[in-house]
């Protein structure tokens, strides 16, 4: 602005100078033009300095403006920082408390009543010849209590723990607590927690294609599969039902091998159980013959199968051995031992299933479950004398002698209603079927019958009605008619009817 | 064997149901694994996410507020009841959801 008023006075000057040769000049312009033009100029540089002050006072009221905005912002940055110390304060604290809170609680509440009706014509062969006699009982209303604590723990990156307290009693009931120890929690009893699984994860690998985790404590046994469709939950358990059912103490490898056979979620596990009575019930008993330890070894292979039709279907085989089964001890029960042989045999269970959940999208799940079972008897029998009579007890045959094959199967079907407004209520249908020497392991069984151990079929109707995220109802009829039933010298024939009707509340949270 | 009354009813029941017309037609986890999964996959434009990384209030909120717009507006590519059966099948699937437990599975 200021080379533009130099150049301007500058110009005005030459042409004040320069005025008389102009005004001499035959065609040079006149004194009056050259005013007109002068004043021209002055005007000109009249509006120079005016835009000029106008962009001094446009610079001062920017400055002013900027001046005010830092202040603000100023002011405005401060307070957001107080804030984020504030809130990072109460973040520290929150995590302090998460980290300090290892152990993560859930927890479970069920109320049910069962109609039992039981009836039974029996013919035993204990006494060396047939018994026939008959019974029934009806139970109205058998309204039971259980809660369950359900704890989870991720200790660090690769070491979970899981554990469930249960507590599980019929109303105002204060049973004897349960020392089959395979469903001490899982039967009606006292108001005691019992420990239904506890169990660490150790995730490792040895090579990068084959994850690999160490599992040990009580393991989660009981509730095998299919028993999440019936209890609308996820997947709790690690065996189907049909090959193993009960609580149990071990330790297992599982080997996953998806990024080898390139199968989702397939595994390999190998888990090795143990039993063993050392009877607590008569600690200074002076006849210390106990059951000894039944090892149980397990091998599972599962996988969701390959393919466009097949994707949604679990697959799952297993295999049980448990060798040289002990011999039975009824020592505490009046009898007196006259010969027991260290093993009565051997036995294994081969069992294939398969599971889908929403198959093909239909709405529709289903199972699939088949077992064998084979015994393999040696030893002698065991032999007890009641007074002057003795007893022989056998191997699930009635010689004990004679190896023995047994199969059952599972199937059932579940139809997710697809009706929201009733929040998707579920409807399923389940069979089962043991032949004569079937021989389940299922003692921890949700099913108050344990329907698997039947030696017969029985059916299973449920419906099951979510009442919100948190609470379900769940109706249900089971039938079992059983052909034979456990004796001590092997399979009894019997007829034996036994039906439950049963409505449930579960609250989980 | 007899077929209790029961039975039958509970059968009929179920035939009747199956004739209706669904009414929800979205299946939540198909959904979430093809259109959520389009994008939030390994070497995908977004994160890999499971729906356990929320708590189920989490999930609410983050529906409600529609937070996803705020990194992309994912509104033209959902139907409403897709975003519906999405949005209960990661709340089913929570954090604080009944989680599967087998020997040695994470």
């Amino acid at each position: 602005m200021k080379r533009l008023k130099t150049v301007i006075i500058y110009t005005a000057l030459v042409l004040l100078l320069g005025g008389g040769s102009i005004a001499g000049a035959a065609d040079g312009i006149s004194r009056a033009e050259f005013m007109k033009v002068l004043q021209e100029l002055k005007t000109v540089q009249d509006k120079v300095e005016n835009l000029s002050r106008e962009n001094r006072d446009l610079r001062r009221e920017i400055s002013d403006l900027k001046t005010s905005d830092a202040v603000v912002q100023d002011a405005t940055i401060n307070d957001l920082k107080e804030d984020v110390e504030e809130l990072s304060e109460l973040m520290t604290t929150v995590e302090r408390k998460s980290m300090m809170d290892r152990i993560q609680f859930g927890a479970e509440l069920r109320t049910r009543a069962d109609w039992f009706d039981y009836n039974e014509r029996a013919s035993s062969s204990i006494w060396g010849r047939r018994n026939r006699r008959g019974k029934g009982e009806e139970v109205r209303a058998l309204v039971s209590n259980r809660f369950r604590l359900n704890l989870k723990a991720q200790i660090s990156d690769n070491l979970q723990f899981h554990g469930r307290l249960t507590m599980h009693k019929n109303w105002m009931d204060n049973d004897m607590p349960d020392f089959m120890d395979y469903r001490a929690s899982r039967r009606p009893s006292d108001n005691d927690l019992n420990v239904e699984r506890a169990y660490i994860d150790y995730f490792f690998s040895l090579h990068e294609k084959l994850p690999m985790a160490l599992s040990f404590g009580r393991l989660p046994m009981a509730d095998g599969l299919p028993t999440d469709l019936r209890e609308n939950t996820p997947r709790k358990a690690t065996f189907p039902s049909l090959a193993y059912d009960t609580e149990g103490d071990g330790v297992g490898l599982s080997i996953v091998l998806d990024k080898v056979t390139g199968l989702k979620n397939s595994a390999l596990r190998f888990i090795y159980m143990r039993t063993v009575d050392d009877n607590d019930m008569y600690p200074y008993r002076t006849t210390e013959l106990n059951l000894e330890e039944t090892n149980y070894y397990i091998t599972q292979f599962e996988t969701m199968l390959p393919g466009k039709y097949l994707q949604d279907i679990l697959f799952i085989t297993n295999f049980i051995i448990l060798p040289d089964v002990p011999s039975m001890d009824l020592t505490g029960q009046g009898l007196t031992p006259i010969d027991l042989p260290e093993s009565m045999g051997d036995m294994w269970y081969l069992t294939f299933f398969m599971q889908a959940k929403n198959f093909l999208g239909s709405n529709f799940d289903w199972f699939f479950g088949f077992s064998y079972y084979d015994l393999d008897t040696h030893g002698g029998p065991v032999k007890y004398g009641l007074g002057p009579i003795p007893i022989n007890i056998t191997f699930n045959n009635k010689d004990n002698r004679s190896n023995k094959k047994a199969t059952a199967y599972h199937v059932g079907l579940r139809y997710n209603i697809p009706v929201s407004i009733l929040n998707n209520p579920k409807f399923g249908i389940e069979y089962n079927h043991g032949s004569k020497y079937w021989l389940a392991n299922t003692g921890a069984s949700e099913d108050p019958l344990n329907k698997l151990a039947t030696r017969g079929y029985a059916w299973d109707f449920y419906y099951i009605q979510p009442i919100n995220r948190n609470l379900t109802m769940r109706f249900g009829y089971t039938f079992v008619r059983n052909r034979y039933k456990m004796g001590m010298a092997g399979p009894d024939h019997v007829r034996q009817k036994i039906q439950n009707t049963y409505l449930l509340l579960d609250a989980k949270f | 064997m007899r077929v209790p009354a029961i039975c039958v009813f509970l059968a009929a029941a179920l035939v009747a149901v199956v004739m209706v017309q669904p009414l929800e037609a979205a299946d939540g986890k198909s959904v979430y694994l093809k259109k959520c999964g389009s994008c939030h996959r390994s070497g995908g434009e977004a994160e890999v996410f499971a729906p356990t990384k929320y708590a189920s209030t989490q999930w609410v909120r983050f529906f409600q507020r529609d937070k996803h717009k705020r990194k992309k507006d994912i509104s033209a590519d959902y139907t409403p009841l897709e975003l519906e059966a999405v949005k209960n099948y990661l709340v089913d699937h929570a954090a604080d959801s009944d989680q599967p437990e087998a020997v040695g599975l994470r």
